[in-house]
């Protein structure tokens, strides 16, 4: 999954972290994530090439044997497609404590400034008793 | 003395802590931004989650095997089937799994929304006011005289009123810069993950769009043209492929959910990096000039007492 987090990562390093990174082009090496979007995309070509033949047009044995390729390529995109996913799905799940707490932080964020009113409004409402109790007092 | 000097410092902390309109439209922005990118990639998954089934099914439609099946090859093929099944029912549940990754996130954006919606500047200034009205009744009544002279005069109520209101709004503000700042690394990480599940959700109904493609182009363009069946038909099914190929066959879905991850790149770049624009300049100039106002409001009232 070093891939993903690779990826994941990218986006919020700031500008100065950047520009603290060698400025010489380093030739990073495919990332298992990067691989397996290639490997889909290759074999989603050949899908497309299949298809495009008319079936109409081959022999019984050329006919045999396009069908069986293009069973092959529809289980191995099927299958790319499952560790590509589960990659992606693995990376984000790990992510979501982090994220949910955040949610929290914000939805707490939001009850606190409401009680800040709330107290103001209840001192308010305290001293307007009192007042009623010495007035009532007299 | 210690009141107004409590005031004073809240409001110096308030200039310090930046300007509330340009933390609170900045979130405004980055969560509604936020909120479509969800929906957008969310709807793309939907899509993308049949265009897979359906390109393979097109697949085994296309090359079914010619008649006579012998009964060895119909358990053959009936394994193939099961064994591709499962491998298409587990990418099924791993699209589910991540529209719930996706979904979490846009639960974050719709609570910074609400928050960001959830100024309390109003209310501070009303509650301010009944407190400074609650305040001189009760000094009413401790003197026993009912026509004596308010404590807090209107003028100067109405001038911590607004006071109050403004500080509320700037604590409001910097809560928000706060939230964006403490989110910034999580929330970046989850878009960076985002993008991803968008990408190869898009990557599988852009495969499905472009077998669909091929097959149209060999079997309503190529193969009667080869055989010199064309007509009508076949000048419309020619022109809408051609079409289709030179301007591009992206969905409405995927076109849309792309729109919205450009624009929450732009946003949260602009988020990351800190950046102000001329027209978030301006609003900033404005709150400190609302600001200056009404500290002078307060020292008008104070000057009168």
């Amino acid at each position: 999954m070093t891939g993903i987090s690779r990826h994941a990562t990218r986006r919020p390093v700031s500008r100065s972290t950047e520009r603290r990174a060698p400025s010489a082009a380093v030739v990073e090496p495919l990332s298992a994530h990067d691989q397996l979007v290639a490997i889909k995309s290759s074999l989603e070509t050949i899908s497309e090439a299949l298809n495009a033949i008319d079936p109409e047009t081959l022999s019984n044995s050329e006919h045999a044997k396009w069908a069986d390729e293009v069973n092959q390529v529809d289980l191995a995109i099927a299958r790319v497609r499952s560790s590509l996913l589960n990659g992606i799905a693995e990376a984000f799940e790990a992510e979501m404590p982090s994220i949910r707490a955040s949610t929290a932080r914000l939805e707490k964020d939001l009850s606190r400034l409401r009680k800040a009113v709330d107290v103001i409004n209840a001192i308010a409402g305290v001293l307007g008793v009192v007042e009623q109790i010495i007035r009532l007092g007299r | 003395m210690r009141f107004y000097f409590t005031f004073l410092s809240m409001l110096a902390l308030a200039l310090l802590t930046g300007c509330a309109t340009v933390s609170v439209e900045r979130a405004r922005n980055v969560s509604s931004a936020g909120v479509a990118y969800a929906q957008a990639t969310a709807g793309v998954i939907d899509v993308a989650m049949n265009a897979s089934i359906d390109a393979s099914s097109e697949r085994q439609v296309r090359s079914k095997p010619r008649p006579p099946v012998s009964e060895s090859d119909q358990a053959l093929r009936a394994a193939g089937l099961k064994e591709l099944d499962s491998e298409l029912a587990r990418n099924v549940v791993t699209y589910v799994r991540l529209k719930r990754s996706v979904n979490a996130v846009e639960a974050y954006f719709e609570a910074l929304q609400q928050l960001a919606d959830g100024s309390t500047a109003e209310a501070t200034e009303t509650a301010v006011k009944s407190l400074a009205d609650r305040i001189n009744g009760l000094n009413s009544a401790l003197e026993k005289s009912e026509g004596a002279k308010p404590l807090i005069s209107d003028e100067k109520k109405t001038a911590i009123g607004g006071l109050a209101k403004l500080v509320a709004k700037q604590a409001h503000g910097a809560l928000l810069a706060r939230a964006l700042e403490r989110d910034a690394a999580t929330v970046g990480r989850a878009l960076a993950l985002q993008e991803l599940v968008l990408k190869a959700a898009s990557d599988d109904i852009r495969a499905n769009l472009n077998d669909a493609a091929a097959r149209f182009y060999t079997d309503r363009i190529v193969s009667p043209y080869a055989a010199g069946n064309i007509g009508a038909a076949w000048v419309e099914d020619r022109r809408s492929y051609l079409k289709a190929h030179a301007i591009g066959n992206t969905t409405e879905t995927i076109s849309a959910a792309e729109a919205a991850a450009r624009q929450m790149q732009t946003v949260w770049e602009r988020i990351l990096s800190g950046e102000y624009s001329a027209k978030e300049l301006v609003a900033s100039l404005k709150d400190t000039e609302e600001l200056l106002g009404a500290v002078a409001a307060l020292k008008d009232a104070n000057a009168k007492k």
